[in-house]
């Protein structure tokens, strides 16, 4: 992504992380029936997600009184801009690619592990530049759900050992 | 690790995270000629060592009982969630990531593993928050993870810098 980066962009960017996590989670279910069922479960969840943003997106965007992020300093910004930069998180990749050569389940849960961490570093940021306390309180509930799914895809792992 | 951590260990695995970084970073810089990258690594090390301080002295106040810690946790959720993270292959505290110079000989390798480490720094900070129930113990936390995405901002600069070069030199 292009510098500079709005806020529009920074949403935009927000659910478009999500859709491509649950197409990477259903197309990896298929692949890997013995895990799919999780891998479903992750989807819809991060389908509820992206429908948060979406809603956020519309809400924040259509009051112009106040403005819908705070960041004086540029820091948060240059912080999500960085963490859009194709090198460290490229979403205009389709996530399926990342499927091609993965042989077990294993692999698979250890990438998701690996996509949900960056989008919790994504939206760590996110929550620091909105600046009404209903919006952090939503990306912060996002974060929580993220959080599990680590913890979630962490367990399976265990238990495939 | 079988069972499940306390809020001693767990800013324990915190001050640990902050010492491998403090390594990686200072022996990054003594591996490349580039004075100025050299000087942003130390830097970067230099922030870590005051993390290491910060995680000591908040883990002796836990100790001495002047800082709240949260004690319901009935689902021990927050104890497995950070157990489940220092644990993961993903993410490993136990390993010195000064070992990962040996393989990495090219800049742009050690910039994308001091990135990627930023963020597993913060992943497990994030955790790491939900055990202090004191609002200043929460805020000192925030001010490091804050920190730590500077980091990444930082280092992403470098790397963006590097490729270009790299580009107009081919």
């Amino acid at each position: 992504m292009g510098m500079p980066f709005n806020a529009d962009e920074v949403f935009e960017m927000a659910e478009q992380i999500e859709r491509n996590g649950a197409k990477f989670y259903r197309a990896a279910a298929e692949k890997f029936p013995s895990v799919g069922e999780l891998l479903l479960e992750l989807a819809a969840m991060e389908d509820n997600h992206e429908k948060t943003f979406i809603a956020m997106h519309a809400e924040l965007s259509g009051t112009e009184a106040e403005p819908i992020v705070f960041d004086p300093d540029d820091q948060a910004k240059l912080y999500l801009q960085a963490m859009a930069d194709e090198h460290i998180f490229n979403i205009k990749s389709d996530p399926i690619n990342k499927l091609a050569n993965l042989e077990t389940p294993d692999e698979v849960l250890k990438i998701a592990m690996g996509l949900e961490r960056d989008s919790i570093a994504f939206y760590t940021g996110l929550e620091e530049s909105v600046s009404r306390k209903a919006g952090k309180e939503k990306i912060k509930a996002i974060i929580k759900e993220e959080i599990n799914h680590i913890a979630i895809l962490s367990q399976k792992m265990e238990a495939l050992k | 690790m079988s069972i499940s951590l306390n809020a001693i260990e767990v800013f324990e695995i915190a001050e640990r995270i902050e010492r491998n970084s403090v390594n990686f970073y200072s022996k990054a810089a003594e591996a490349f000629s580039d004075e100025s990258l050299s000087e942003v690594l130390l830097n970067l090390a230099e922030f870590e060592k005051e993390h290491v301080k910060s995680y000591a002295n908040m883990r002796k106040q836990i100790s001495d009982k002047e800082l709240d810690i949260v004690t319901f946790d009935p689902e021990n959720e927050i104890a497995l969630y950070l157990q489940k993270i220092a644990d993961s292959q993903v993410f490993n505290p136990q390993k010195d990531p000064a070992e990962q110079l040996k393989d990495k000989a090219m800049i742009k390798d050690i910039l994308n593993y001091a990135i990627d480490s930023e963020k597993n720094s913060i992943i497990f900070y994030l955790g790491l928050k939900k055990y202090i129930s004191a609002p200043a113990g929460k805020n000192k936390v925030d001010e490091i993870i804050n920190e730590e995405m500077n980091h990444i901002t930082e280092l992403n600069l470098r790397l963006s810098a590097f490729k270009y070069i790299e580009r107009i030199s081919s």
